[in-house]
């Protein structure tokens, strides 16, 4: 007997997770989904800003412009970006399956453009931003256990900016 | 001590070669940051406590690079190249080296 009230609180329990789940996977997807999306129009809105301000290039000699006459320094930009519970969740059933990870591509290419927009908002007066690399990083990933997963990840883009003065 | 990450500072000349320099921290997480990248783990966004903790020991790495170069006689630093990895769990290691020289000018 008691066993079977055992037993039946586990699943009493287990049908409460659930529930719990179902309920909060909306408010998730669409916080997640929020955030990405308002993240995404604010680096459209500074790129097209920067553009003609201070281009970044990966080249180390620019014939175009006085690269003696002024200052050199090393300037750098790096932000950390995670994904929500559910698109991780959604990424792990893409990894199973073979599909391209289009949850993770985006935070990657969001992450990437936001270091080398800091990048150019560092170097603010700068005339150009020479030999410019971009190093990603995990933090806090889990490589071994039922469902791998890195918290976040770091993009570091640095180059050499270039002063008139 | 100028730094950059071309091979050569423009506008100068670089006399002396003088060898690698590193500098190199260890950093990781308290638990105030924690709690806030546990909560922007489900909703996703920018988890601001590691971008800062990250920038620190970064500029720490850079100061102690700088520190190298400066007891080795150098006065700028050039093809500064940064690394990171992951130690353990909740620690990453970032490691900048470059190139010691002396100007002439």
């Amino acid at each position: 007997m008691n066993s079977l009230g055992e037993s039946l609180w586990r699943l009493l329990w287990f049908g409460a997770r659930v529930i719990i789940f179902l309920l909060c996977a909306p408010i998730i997807l669409f916080v997640g989904y929020w955030i990405a999306k308002t993240h995404d129009e604010s680096i459209a809105k500074r790129e097209a800003d920067m553009a003609t301000r201070c281009p970044a290039v990966t080249v180390k000699r620019v014939s175009n412009i006085d690269m003696v006459s002024g200052r050199s320094v090393m300037v750098t930009g790096n932000v950390v970006l995670g994904v929500d519970y559910m698109k991780r969740l959604i990424g792990f059933i893409l990894n199973i399956v073979g599909l391209p990870l289009w949850t993770h591509q985006r935070l990657l290419d969001r992450a990437r453009r936001e270091a080398i927009l800091r990048l150019q908002e560092n170097a603010k007066d700068a005339k150009m931003i020479v030999n410019v690399r971009v190093e990603t990083a995990t933090i806090n990933s889990r490589l071994s256990g039922d469902m791998p997963y890195s918290a976040g990840f770091e993009m570091m883009a640095y180059g050499t900016a270039i002063y008139s003065s | 001590m100028i730094l950059v990450n071309t091979e050569d500072v423009p506008g100068k000349t670089i006399k002396d070669y003088i060898g690698l320099v590193s500098g190199s921290t260890v950093r990781s997480k308290h638990i105030g940051r924690d709690i806030m990248a546990g909560l922007k783990n489900i909703f996703g966004g920018e988890l601001r406590g590691y971008t800062e903790l990250l920038e620190e020991s970064r500029s720490e790495a850079v100061q102690r690079m700088i520190q190298d170069a400066q007891e080795k006689g150098a006065n700028a630093i050039v093809n500064v190249r940064f690394s990171t990895s992951m130690v353990t769990v909740g620690a990453s290691e970032l490691y900048v080296y470059g190139t010691a020289v002396t100007l002439s000018d």
